[in-house]
């Protein structure tokens, strides 16, 4: 009761306020065109916000800060459709089915499946920061190093379903990625590694320029060698949303991906990305049409965005409740706050319960705004499918550079970017997906330091991933992810569920 | 259009002639415009979020700054930009104790002789916490603990080869025994994982744990330093229960502005009085004081012998302390 009626009375503060309203939708369109743009992240654009809030109260300059982090998150998956450009990597997973729908024609309706989901998982995400947050915040704390080494290689799992059938491709993949993260100084002791003794490499290959290299680079040259002109279907505007029906039929998957998504943001160290890995990966192997994956089934693009919002939400547990941020952007509305007086930690709720109830009603203001932004802008940035081919590559291959360059001011980066691509164009020609090399960028660092952190605890005991009830947990459903669905092959014998596995590869090989 | 071309031809005339001039005045004027001041840690980060508190202060001092993030390899990315660029006074960026050290240690293509030191920011002193939840009240206590339980005992710190990590490394030193020491990324992960248990002290600043130990969720053992805090009145110093953390040398976190080393002497003062008036204006006293660190603002030939001090006292531990793995 007593949530309900600080809720209600921040939320009518809220809606009594044009000023402040009309904040908020200006955060979450600058959120949405941060999130949009390869080379400008979230964080950036809460720091450039910054200094504008300066004259504002605390609570509307912090509830702009926070509208702009959700709506980069609904943002991200604008170029993830249209081009393949992951906006913020945590679009990766939704470039998977949400490109190919766009190269079907169906890039609209892709893109209201994507924006219905991030809704859906800001929602959820929202009911859990409003109702169970504190709880939430100290059952994750019982999670250590263990459980998210654990929970890396649960997200490495996806591996075996983003390349059916080409397990020892996707292998090889996944080392070439853990390979490039390893560059760089040492997570754990510091010491430089591969780097040759020069600066740029002491940085190591951040995941961005990777990211960008691999998924547009190869695109790019692909749609330049493509023979047949009208190798894209034309897009569609109309029926950008799904009928209730079809939205019933993604219900199930809308809420376990959110579900994950808020649960792997609440957990400090993992971030959004392995949300919506994980969550894809699962939605994969629930679904009925789960072979359809990959090849444009809006239930991939449901899972990724649906999990990425849930993220946002999820991200704000431990920030409002402990203090403690789970990622950059987090880290960066953690500084909002303090220069505006408060101090984060976990007595905020008492000493400004009002201005973190603004900022939880602000969330939910956010997501309704997402919602209008995402419909009317969808509009303008779909015209980029009109632009004829040989104009639009060029300019993005223009984007890449400028956005990876802007990402932390290193012309190295620009290298790193066309060197993977080029590498990935390589792959693409021998008919290798470059997707798990992205998962081993991504995976690799924490998957590498989560687990030599947990021995480190253990003193070199590697019992302690099956002794620790978490990790054991976690460890158990990731084998299970791998060998369940063979054996189950195989238990059938050669009926129609074995005959998934072979048809995607013959597909694949084509 | 003739009007124009005319008074473009003009503009030009007097540039050519005024040149000379001209520059001599840019040089008297510093700064004609805005200031790159490269923070070498993310966007959010402690040094990112102090510059930006700083920002508006510096605007008013008359000194106009564009913060850029150039995060990576313990701030040497950033300071390595910072040390070919170009010595006018439009580029400057923060150093740390933590860049200090991998520097000392040879980890990193970089001098410290690449830089003028201009003005001293901030100085945090670093505590060892624990759970509010653990059994250890005192730091007595905690050092039995580690006596009865030789290399077994986790003490967390955000990043390795720091100082954070030397003051770890002094704990165990204090104790007489072996430890083990668990990196993490970053200061928050460390608050979180002794929230919960997972390691059993750690080494921070009040700055980053101020408030989990007013809510009694983190509780503080002692200071690295040989004076009590004020802000931690009742926390005994190391130095107070007989043990020295400073055996090699004075080695302190604190981050300073520095510039690409050739500095013009008017520009290097323009620089240390606009941040000396920003630092010690009533604003950033009141954000220090809030978030625990402290205001020094050394400046000049005393902080180059501070900043080669600790320098050569982070080189002496690094040789005892940072053994490898």
């Amino acid at each position: 009761m007593d949530i309900l009626s600080s809720l209600g009375t921040a939320l009518l503060f809220e809606l009594s306020n044009p000023y402040g309203l009309a904040l908020i939708l200006f955060g979450v369109v600058v959120g949405f065109a941060f999130g949009a743009t390869p080379g400008l992240t979230a964080t950036m654009g809460v720091a450039l916000f910054i200094p504008l809030t300066f004259p504002l109260p605390p609570d509307l300059a912090v509830g702009m800060m926070v509208a702009l982090y959700c709506g980069s998150m609904a943002g991200g998956a604008i170029p993830a459709i249209l081009i393949n450009i992951p906006g913020t990597p945590s679009a990766v997973v939704t470039t998977l089915d949400g490109h190919p729908m766009a190269r079907q024609g169906k890039a609209a309706r892709a893109y209201g499946w994507a924006l219905i989901s991030s809704i859906a998982g800001g929602l959820i995400s929202w009911l859990a920061l409003a109702t169970i947050a504190p709880a939430l915040a100290r059952v994750a704390l019982m999670l250590g190093p263990a459980e998210y080494a654990a929970t890396a290689l649960l997200g490495m799992t996806i591996i075996a379903s983003i390349v059916p059938g080409q397990v020892l491709k996707g292998l090889l993949g996944a080392i070439i990625g853990v390979g490039l993260s390893v560059v760089g100084l040492d997570q754990i002791t510091g010491e430089a590694r591969w780097t040759f003794e020069t600066l740029a490499l002491i940085r190591g290959i951040d995941i961005m320029p990777a990211l960008i290299g691999l998924l547009v680079i190869p695109e790019l040259m692909n749609s330049l060698f493509e023979r047949r002109a009208s190798a894209r279907a034309p897009t569609d505007l109309k029926g950008m949303f799904p009928s209730l029906s079809e939205w019933m039929g993604q219900a199930v998957n809308t809420v376990r991906s959110a579900v994950i998504g808020t649960a792997i943001g609440i957990v400090p160290a993992l971030g959004g990305s392995v949300g919506s890995l994980i969550a894809y990966d699962q939605a994969k192997r629930f679904d009925r049409d789960g072979a359809r994956y990959g090849k444009g089934a809006p239930g991939g693009v449901v899972a990724s965005e649906a999990a990425n919002n849930g993220v946002t939400g999820g991200a704000m547990i431990p920030l409002l409740t402990l203090g403690i941020p789970g990622d950059t952007v987090t880290a960066m509305l953690l500084g909002g706050l303090m220069i505006h007086g408060l101090q984060p930690g976990p007595r905020l709720f008492e000493t400004s319960g009002d201005i973190v109830w603004a900022i939880i009603a602000t969330m939910l203001l956010a997501n309704i705004a997402i919602a209008a932004v995402g419909v009317v802008g969808f509009r303008f940035f779909v015209r980029i499918l009109d632009v004829p081919r040989h104009l639009l590559a060029p300019a993005l291959f223009v984007l890449a550079v400028v956005g990876t360059y802007s990402l932390a001011n290193q012309w190295f980066d620009v290298v790193v970017m066309l060197c993977l691509g080029t590498f990935g164009f390589l792959l693409t020609l021998a008919n290798i997906s470059v997707y798990p090399i992205v998962i081993g960028v991504i995976l690799g660092p924490l998957l590498e330091s989560e687990v030599r952190r947990a021995l480190v605890i253990s003193g070199g005991d590697w019992s302690t991933f099956l002794t620790r009830p978490g990790s054991a947990a976690i460890l158990a459903v990731a084998v299970a992810a791998l060998v369940l669905p063979t054996l189950l092959a195989r238990l059938k014998g050669n009926g129609a569920a074995g005959g998934g596995t072979p048809h995607a590869t013959a597909e694949q090989s084509k | 259009m003739i009007i124009a071309r005319r008074a473009i031809l003009a503009a030009l005339t007097a540039a050519t002639i005024a040149g000379p001039a001209a520059l001599a005045h840019a040089q008297s004027g510093y700064p004609t415009r805005e200031v790159r001041w490269v923070i070498p840690w993310n966007a959010g980060g402690s040094n990112d979020i102090m510059a930006r508190v700083l920002l508006p202060i510096l605007e008013k001092e008359g000194l106009r700054v564009v913060i850029e993030n150039v995060p990576g390899g313990t701030g040497a990315i950033g300071m390595g930009q910072v040390a070919t660029a170009r010595t006018d006074g439009y580029t400057i960026g923060n150093g740390t104790s933590s860049t200090l050290a991998i520097i000392a240690q040879g980890k990193v293509p970089l001098k410290n002789e690449q830089f003028d030191h201009i003005i001293r920011v901030s100085v945090d002193p670093l505590i060892l916490v624990v759970s509010g939840k653990s059994g250890f009240k005192t730091l007595d206590e905690f050092l039995a603990h580690m006596k009865a339980n030789p290399g077994k005992v986790t003490i967390a710190t955000p990043g390795s080869n720091n100082i954070n990590h030397i003051f770890a490394a002094m704990t165990a030193r204090g104790a007489g025994v072996d430890y083990r020491h668990v990196p993490y990324p970053g200061g928050s992960r460390v608050v979180a994982e002794l929230m919960g248990g997972q390691v059993q002290a750690g080494v921070l600043k009040p700055s980053e744990t101020m408030e989990q130990i007013k809510s009694g969720d983190l509780r503080p053992l002692g200071v690295f330093e040989n004076k009590r805090l004020d802000a931690l009145g009742d926390v005994p110093t190391f130095k107070e229960k007989g043990i020295d953390v400073f055996p090699y040398g004075p080695v302190v976190q604190m981050a300073y502005i520095a510039a690409p080393a050739g500095l013009d002497p008017k520009v290097r003062d323009t620089l240390t009085t606009k941040f000396k008036a920003a630092l010690t204006s009533a604003e950033f006293k009141d954000f220090a004081a809030k978030n625990g660190f402290i205001i020094d603002p050394l400046s000049g030939k005393e902080l180059d012998a501070e900043v080669s001090k600790v320098a050569d006292a982070l080189a002496e531990v690094a040789k005892h302390v940072f053994a490898k793995p």
